[in-house]
């Protein structure tokens, strides 16, 4: 078990924790917002531009505002990050099996997932300024609207596996196919869901920078903002390995080194296809995403949910 | 025997006149005697926990000691010495009536828990109305006289249909010992089973029938709040349990089942939406104790081992993070005066310890994971889809967000936004006798998120075997059930250096660069509008619309159900039972019994 947990640390630190995440989803980022540039007929940042950004955000002041509550917002960014990281050990990257087999399983994961929307909310209402508020507001009410899909096509494979646990629904994809075959309407609906998860456009309500400054983020600045910029690197990571193991089939079972690099092709394509749909996009009002996700990708996962307790039944029969 | 039930029953029951005495001299003292009286039944309770293991009924066969009973006596027994304890600097009038009613009450919740005699069960579920019903009335002003008034008479109302099914079921069966009873084998059992399910079951409460909660909740004084949702909506879970476990015979999955079920599923809808829109703290806790109990409904409705585990393990981390919240709720009326939400605000700099914890406490309740709730919740998910229910697993991960939003609009709204009002802004802490329980019942969130395996092995799973007698297959170091995996204790390690690494991060970047010295650089970002004290900031304050956003509709349904009118309360309670004996008789008459 000692070596079990020494493994973990280093899982958590080094791969595919803290280091590797920062590298790579720094790559992640730059490759949004060059897309975004090139989309717009802008040139777009240079590729260490991310890296550049978190590094000068390291060494400037910190300043927290009289009116915040100081404990709550330094906490923020930290539990934001932690959560992430926790999230990326549950998946397996690439693998079969996750880097730390005893830490969880898809519930706990959803429930991971949900932290950094919580960490939004704490973030804007403990910095005690009216743009926090309002985003914060704005990121709970998304969180509503947004989690009912999400659930019913995250727990989709899981339903014909027969399994929460990620490595059989890796394994089972392996014996059978993709489950973006298997079941589309799950993942459509997931993928739609994780927009919102990125805060990517069309539904990056609670920090519109025209509306509300930056939202949540308003008061933050100096190394606490670079915690965050570090956890939305993780997102970046942890969401697309999410989507790759759940419904691209995690590393095809391939040998060592070329099911990683299989499964990072695989997070590259939805990487770019996440920026494609930002760059392309209006933002929403509060209430269309409202419409959006509680009409039509309800009803998509509702329909995968169907397809995934029929396809249990024929496997059965 | 020295120390048996009836032992701590009647020592409560006793001491309640020496507390009515002692309170007509000073509240102080009765305060104090009265805690220590619950200090020493707690003690008793906690022994019976070590003799107890194997069954033994004494001569009037109701009285039972087992796991599962002391389970369930403890968290009475638990938290009626932390709320006497924080009602010694709370209360300030009516001694006498206060302390003797509340070891009354605490006494029969006791009582209930070990009773596994039906008539047992009616009488103590009765002197639990009473008892709480002259303890909600405690500040004797027209809201809780009517809210007391409500309480009792629907209480009553749903106890006299539980008296009917147990004299129905005596004239069938010939016994009301819990231990006897067989699987309902006619009609007439059926019915008599539905009534006590319906008169019993107000107490969980099940959605329809819960009309009675959120006033008697908002309008008692803090602890007795706690004691109503912390302890007794559990025993009254269980002893709505106890006898549908054996006539219905839930320990194989059937209808019966799934209709319960799901009954729990719309009981944890209903307590959510209805609490997004609410503004009175305490309503809002009272809403989401109806939510909560839905979960606890589905995990003993499940029937299966896990199932039962999960069920009583998110009664007792309920019971633990609702008494800390509406203990917490209470400190933060008895310092501001208001207990509106709109009118509260910026708290948390004034009184940390009970933000902190209240903070603590919400986020188990709303299952983050590494606090309380998530633990039990999580079982209860893996519960439902062992049992082949991954629907109500989802519904239940979507309620569960539900429960994070409206506890964190209580939480924004009490303790981070600003509100500079006049009578708010000398508040404190209050004092240590309030602020202990909240301590203490917070580091018990804690632990029991990062040791869940604690009460697991220590009583869980004993308790379980007194309803359904195979073992529950389940590994606890991680803990692994048959679908899934989680290990919260190693997560808190890895947790723990992730939080060390991030702050080192942190630490070692902030360099004291050149200070610019600008006179409101520590003053919130306003656009440049306004100077202080920022036209404008109050408004800031996050409205309850966009958190109930989108559940308006919903909430209009279900809202429509509060008309205040008590025979409309008492028609549902009809309703209720004429559509469950549908659906039962039903189920009843195609599966050819159970």
């Amino acid at each position: 078990m000692l070596e079990g947990i020494g493994w973990a640390i280093f899982s958590l630190i080094i791969y595919p924790g803290l280091l590797f995440s920062f590298i790579f989803g720094g790559l992640y980022d730059w490759v949004k917002r060059k897309i975004e540039a090139r989309a717009q007929s802008r040139r777009g940042p240079p590729w260490y531009q991310s890296y550049a950004d978190f590094f000068k955000l390291m060494f400037k002041e910190q300043i927290i505002p009289v009116t915040a509550s100081r404990s709550s917002m330094m906490l923020a960014p930290l539990i934001s990050l932690v959560a992430l990281l926790l999230a990326l050990l549950i998946i397996p990257f690439g693998f079969t099996k996750p880097p730390v087999s005893f830490m969880g399983d898809l519930i706990v994961l959803i429930y991971l997932l949900v932290v950094p929307s919580f960490t939004v909310m704490l973030a804007g209402s403990s910095s005690g300024s009216p743009y926090g508020s309002v985003g914060a507001g704005r990121e709970v009410s998304l969180l509503l609207a947004k989690e009912l899909p999400f659930v019913i096509s995250i727990l989709s494979p899981a339903i014909v596996v027969g399994s929460l646990n990620f490595s059989e629904i890796v394994s089972y994809q392996l014996s059978h196919t993709w489950f973006l075959v298997l079941n589309p309407f799950a993942a459509v609906a997931l993928f739609i869901c994780l927009i919102a998860k990125l805060s990517l456009r069309p539904f990056d309500i609670s920090e519109a920078e025209q509306e509300i400054v930056a939202g949540w983020l308003t008061e933050y600045g100096g190394p606490l903002y670079g915690i965050f910029t570090l956890s939305k690197f993780a997102k970046w990571i942890v969401m697309g390995a999410l989507f790759s193991s759940l419904f691209l089939g995690g590393g095809d079972g391939l040998p060592c080194p070329w099911n990683v690099l299989w499964f990072l092709v695989k997070i590259t394509i939805f990487v770019i296809i996440m920026a494609l749909i930002h760059a392309a996009n209006a933002r929403f009002r509060i209430d269309q995403a409202f419409k959006w996700y509680l009409t039509g990708i309800l009803g998509l996962s509702i329909a995968g949910l169907i397809l995934a307790i029929i396809t249990k039944a024929i496997i059965i029969v | 025997m020295v120390l048996s039930p009836l032992t701590i029953v009647i020592l409560l029951f006793a001491s309640s006149i020496i507390a009515y005495i002692l309170g007509k001299i000073s509240g102080k003292a009765a305060g104090i005697f009265s805690t220590l009286v619950s200090l020493v039944s707690l003690v008793m309770v906690i022994f019976l926990l070590f003799l107890g293991g194997e069954m033994f009924s004494f001569s009037y066969n109701g009285l039972i000691v087992n796991s599962l009973t002391v389970f369930i006596a403890f968290i009475p027994a638990f938290l009626g010495f932390l709320s006497l304890l924080y009602s010694i600097s709370y209360v300030k009038d009516n001694f006498a009536w206060y302390y003797a009613f509340t070891l009354l009450f605490i006494g029969s919740m006791i009582g209930l828990a070990f009773s596994w005699n039906l008539l047992w069960m009616y009488i103590l579920l009765e002197l639990t109305t009473i008892t709480s019903a002259i303890l909600v009335a405690h500040k004797r002003d027209e809201k809780s006289f009517e809210a007391a008034l409500k309480y009792a008479f629907q209480c009553f109302f749903a106890g006299f249909l539980a008296l009917i099914g147990i004299v129905l079921l005596y004239t069938q069966t010939g016994t009301l010992s819990i231990l006897e009873l067989q699987p309902l084998t006619n009609p007439a059992i059926l019915l008599s089973t539905i009534l006590i399910m319906v008169g019993f079951g107000i107490k969980i409460p099940y959605a329809f029938l819960h009309a009675w909660l959120p006033d008697a909740h908002a309008e008692a004084p803090a602890p007795i709040s706690c004691l109503l949702s912390g302890a007794m909506i559990k025993v009254g879970a269980t002893t709505t349990f106890l006898p549908l476990f054996k006539l219905l015979q839930l320990t194989s999955f059937s209808g019966f089942n799934t209709v319960l079920c799901w009954l729990g599923v719309i009981t944890m809808i209903v307590g959510a939406f209805m609490a997004l829109i609410q503004s009175d703290i305490k309503r809002l806790l009272a809403y989401c104790s109806i939510s909560q109990m839905g979960y606890v409904t589905v995990g003993l409705s499940l029937g299966t081992p896990l199932g039962i585990v999960a069920g009583l393990f998110h009664a007792l981390n309920h019971a633990i993070a609702k008494g800390l919240l509406f203990l917490g709720a209470g400190a933060v009326e008895h310092e501001t005066g208001t207990r509106n939400m709109d009118r509260l605000g910026g708290l948390a700099k004034n009184m940390p310890l009970t933000a902190a914890t209240m903070i603590i406490a919400s986020l188990g309740l709303a299952g983050i994971p590494l606090l309380n709730g998530f633990n039990s919740k999580w079982m209860i998910y893996e519960a439902c889809i062992e049992a082949g229910q991954p629907l109500i697993a989802m519904v239940g991960m979507f309620v569960s967000a539900l429960t994070l939003l409206y506890l964190l609009k209580m939480v924004h709204s009490v303790f981070f936004s600003l509100k500079a009002s006049e009578n708010i802004k000398n508040v404190r802490d209050p004092s240590i006798l309030m602020v202990a329980p909240l301590l203490l019942l917070s580091a018990l969130c804690v632990l029991f998120g990062i040791v869940p395996q604690l009460p697991i092995q220590l009583i869980l799973v004993d308790a379980t075997k007194a309803l359904n007698p195979t073992p529950p297959s389940l590994n606890l170091f991680p803990i692994i059930t048959e679908v899934g995996v989680w290990g919260p204790t190693y997560a808190t390690l890895l947790m723990i250096i992730g939080l060390i690494v991030g702050f080192l991060l942190y630490r070692f970047s902030v360099k004291p660069a050149k200070k610019i010295e600008i006179s409101d650089k520590f003053l919130p970002f306003t656009g440049g509008l306004a100077k202080p004290p920022y036209v404008g900031m109050d408004e800031a304050k996050v409205p309850s619309k966009p958190f109930s956003f989108a559940a308006d509709p919903i909430c209009n349904v279900f809202k429509r159900f509060h008309t205040g009118m008590l025979n409309h309360y008492f028609t549902w309670i009809v309703l209720f039972l004429i559509i469950f004996l549908i659906i039962f008789y039903l189920l009843f008459t195609f599966s050819g019994g159970c």
